[in-house]
């Protein structure tokens, strides 16, 4: 069972992830803010990392590139609202895979996600 | 009555600027979809224009912007989808509603609520139906045309043909990759980012349309093409572009260099063209009316280098100080030299002399590189004009074929805003008085459709901007009528005028030849204050004219305003600069010369009568009449008439920086300005055409 990280400081986006992702087969980790997401990827090495990008303590940006560091080959795609395009690109950059734009739509969260761990 | 609008000041000021800016991409569009076949590429361009108004205007809470923009967007989006075809009805619709939205524009300008009524747009936007057996859509073609019409997508520089070589010989084979995005993807620059990198990790990119410093500045449409150099084959490559979400199609066909090579030569120049682009604009003549343009087929939005947005008047301040520098420039100057004219040839001498070259250079370059900076393309004035042009011609029941040239060409701002006015005057009147109705011009054995061409291009220190026509031209006889009619001149006066002098005639107020009035033009007003206006901005205005062929209009624009050339006369004591763009000839004369005719004191040049002025007299200075034997007469013109100013010596031709009187002495009647001279002095600048009026009334 592919395993996902799911990283967002709103506890309802992770609750609304979970769910949707737990139903689909998936086994889903959460963790509140960048920091706490660098920690529980090195503690869990999840298959892929949903990420949000507007965070406290750390945010998304920073955090795909300290989980970079650890781990090159990390599957990180990026949760992003309407607007935020440089970010998502800075993010892209700094090496995430793909992004979702919110509102979410649970197919495109399930196909993307497929698309990477199957 | 207030809008109450959701958005801070700021983010208004972005709001208008973007809404003004996507008004004009839908104008555009509008006229070049109607004029030429429209591609699928215009028609998202419409469609994303009016989507984004109708999210920000919703956003900041304008529900009748958003309502308008909704409608428009359906109609768009069948036009799109190809439900409907490009008729004339629905692109009138279309440009009322744009209409619609500028009031709607406005009314946040004024933060007041105007009183449109909207229903009946928006109801007539959504009742848009195909008409049974319609015309074959426009549209219809051009949907894949693009990605299948030819092999060679992607041009290559000779740097590019090394790269392609030394990857040739690694064993890689070359692969043009054309993509094209669903335009209602999100965030389609980032999409197009990970499609690079994906791409990257098949082998070596060795360009892309847009690069990716372009879609990084998100300067790109819903089209990427890449060369990539690659040990995948062609099959592998697309199913891996295809597996990304948002993709609307992919193409990939090898590339070969031996084809690109000599057009990479001849051109020496990296040019990436999509094939609909170039389709747009080889397309010659076909359409009726299509507006030729630079940029190709993305409407020149994809723009490179690195740019930052300055306020008008920082550069105004900038210009000004620079100015000061120039006039201090010439102050050091003429202390150096004064120094070497003592003989003082001392180190210190020769080094104050050095360095002032050096600043004076220096000054210069700032000079130019600030006027630079000051200018703007005109095509962003000569944008509205397909549109107004074709709106005169509807009305006017004509056929025009409106054709721009030379919109690249740079023109300070403040002249840009200067001279708008006085071209739409040119081109209603070209519409409206020099193209003749199809029939006529049937019956005179021309084309049914005229042409009005509007070209601007550099000539030394100028710009020329003309505005022409293959109409009937201007009757010369007609004029002298009709000014003799309007008691202009008497008909003693129309028989001696020469050709050029009754030409003249048309820029006097009150005058004109129109067989009737229309809304637009023939109301007499309007040519004299063309001439006016390109007057005050130290331009001039001529006019070629062939009967049954048509009418040219040429105006000669200095390049800025700030800084003019000028003659320096003197006259007792006080220093007057005459710009020298007026400025024919200086003559040295006996007093015995000057004859008097009813009374006023004139000169005769080479057979010419020309009226004398005499400073003096215009601005009561009591100079001791010191009458010399000789006198200096410098020569002025203004649109074909000519005087002559007597001065008492003539001082050098310099460059001035003209500066406004302020507005504690306001307007001099004869004077345009003053400006410092070298020495510290103040000299006024001669005004000449209102000079040249009370000469010659």
């Amino acid at each position: 069972m592919p395993k996902i990280l799911v990283v967002d400081d709103a506890a309802f986006m992770r609750m609304r992830l979970n769910k949707l992702l737990t139903e689909n087969g998936y086994e889903v980790i959460e963790a509140e803010n960048g920091k706490d997401g660098v920690e529980k990827y090195e503690k869990e090495k999840p298959d892929l990392v949903l990420m949000d990008i507007t965070m406290p303590v750390m945010d998304g940006i920073t955090a795909v590139e300290e989980i970079k560091k650890r781990d090159p080959n990390a599957i990180i795609v990026m949760c992003s609202a309407l607007g935020q395009q440089n970010m998502v690109l800075a993010a892209v950059k700094a090496g995430a895979k793909d992004f979702i734009v919110k509102p979410y739509q649970p197919d495109k969260i399930l196909s993307t996600v497929k698309r990477f761990v199957g | 009555m207030g809008l109450n609008l959701d958005a801070s000041p700021e983010e208004l000021k972005l709001f208008l600027e973007e809404v003004e800016e996507h008004l004009q991409v839908i104008e555009e569009d509008l006229v070049r979809l109607e004029k030429e076949e429209g591609t699928e590429e215009l028609l998202q361009e419409i469609f994303r224009a009016a989507h984004t108004l109708k999210g920000s205007s919703a956003t900041i809470g304008h529900k009748r912007m958003a309502e308008l923009t909704h409608a428009m967007e359906s109609v768009l989006d069948k036009l799109r989808k190809k439900q409907l075809s490009v008729r004339s009805d629905v692109i009138d619709l279309l440009f009322e509603a744009l209409d619609n939205l500028r009031v709607l524009k406005d009314e946040i300008v004024n933060d007041e609520e105007s009183d449109i009524d909207l229903s009946g747009i928006v109801s007539r936007l959504q009742n848009v139906r195909e008409e049974e057996a319609g015309p074959p859509g426009v549209t219809a073609e051009g949907a894949n045309s693009d990605a299948t019409g030819g092999e060679k997508w992607i041009e290559v520089n000779w740097e590019e043909i090394e790269r392609i070589k030394a990857e040739e010989q690694a064993g890689r084979h070359l692969l043009q990759v054309h993509i094209l995005f669903r335009p209602e993807g999100e965030m389609l620059p980032v999409r197009a980012f990970i499609v690079m990198m994906s791409l990257r990790e098949l082998g070596n990119v060795i360009k892309s349309e847009p690069t990716e410093e372009q879609i990084e500045k998100e300067e790109m449409g819903t089209e990427l093409k890449v060369l990539l150099a690659t040990g995948k084959d062609a099959a592998a490559v697309e199913k891996r572009v295809k597996e990304l979400p948002d993709i609307a199609d992919v193409k990939v066909v090898p590339f070969s260099l031996q084809s690109e090579e000599k057009t990479a030569d001849k051109e020496g120049e990296a040019a990436l063209q999509p094939a609909a682009a170039e389709k747009n604009e080889e397309k010659d003549g076909g359409g009726s009316g299509e507006v030729k343009k630079k940029g190709g087929g993305s409407n020149g939005r994809i723009r490179s280098g690195r740019t930052v947005r300055v306020d008008v008047e920082l550069l105004d301040d900038l210009m000004n100080l620079v100015g000061e520098l120039v006039i201090d420039r010439t102050r050091l100057f003429r202390i150096a030299s004064t120094l070497e004219a003592t003989g003082q040839l001392d180190e210190v001498a020769q080094d104050l002399s050095r360095t002032s070259v050096h600043i004076g250079r220096v000054t210069s370059q700032l000079q130019e590189q600030i006027m630079k900076a000051r200018m703007l393309p005109v095509e962003s004035l000569f944008n509205k004009f397909p549109r107004m042009v074709r709106d005169l011609a509807q009305k006017a029941g004509k056929e025009v074929d409106f054709v721009m040239e030379g919109q690249e060409t740079e023109l300070d701002r403040s002249i840009i805003e200067e001279i708008g006015d006085p071209l739409i005057h040119l081109l209603r009147n070209a519409v409206d008085h020099g193209i003749e109705t199809p029939e006529e011009r049937e019956k005179a054995g021309k084309p049914r459709k005229g042409r009005v061409l509007l070209k601007a291009y550099h000539e030394e220190n100028h710009i020329i901007i003309t505005v022409s026509d293959d109409g009937k031209g201007i009757d010369v006889e007609k004029v002298k009528e009709s000014a003799v009619k309007k008691g202009l001149i008497s008909p003693e006066h129309a028989a001696r005028m020469s050709e050029k002098e009754a030409l003249n005639l048309i820029f006097a107020s009150g005058l004109s030849t129109a067989q009737k009035v229309t809304d637009v033009s023939g109301r007499g007003v309007g040519m004299d204050v063309v001439r006016t206006n390109i007057e005050k901005i130290n331009g001039t205005i001529e006019i070629n004219t062939v009967p049954g062929q048509g009418t040219e209009f040429r105006l000669k624009l200095p390049l800025t305003l700030a800084i003019i050339r000028a003659l320096l006369v003197s006259l007792g004591n006080n220093v007057y600069a005459i710009p020298l763009s007026s400025v024919d000839e200086t003559l040295r004369l006996n007093w015995d010369a000057v004859e008097k005719v009813s009374n006023k004191e004139v000169i005769v040049v080479r057979g010419r009568v020309l009226p004398l002025l005499k400073l003096d007299e215009v601005f009561s200075l009591k100079i001791g009449a010191q009458k010399r034997e000789k006198i200096f007469v410098v020569v002025v013109s203004v649109g074909g008439e000519q005087m002559g100013i007597v001065v008492d010596r003539l001082v050098g031709e310099q460059e001035i920086v003209i500066k406004s009187l302020g507005n504690y002495i306001g307007d001099v009647p004869g004077i345009s300005g003053a400006t410092i001279l070298g020495d510290g002095s103040v000299a006024l600048i001669l005004d000449v055409p209102s000079l040249l009026k009370k000469a010659v009334p």
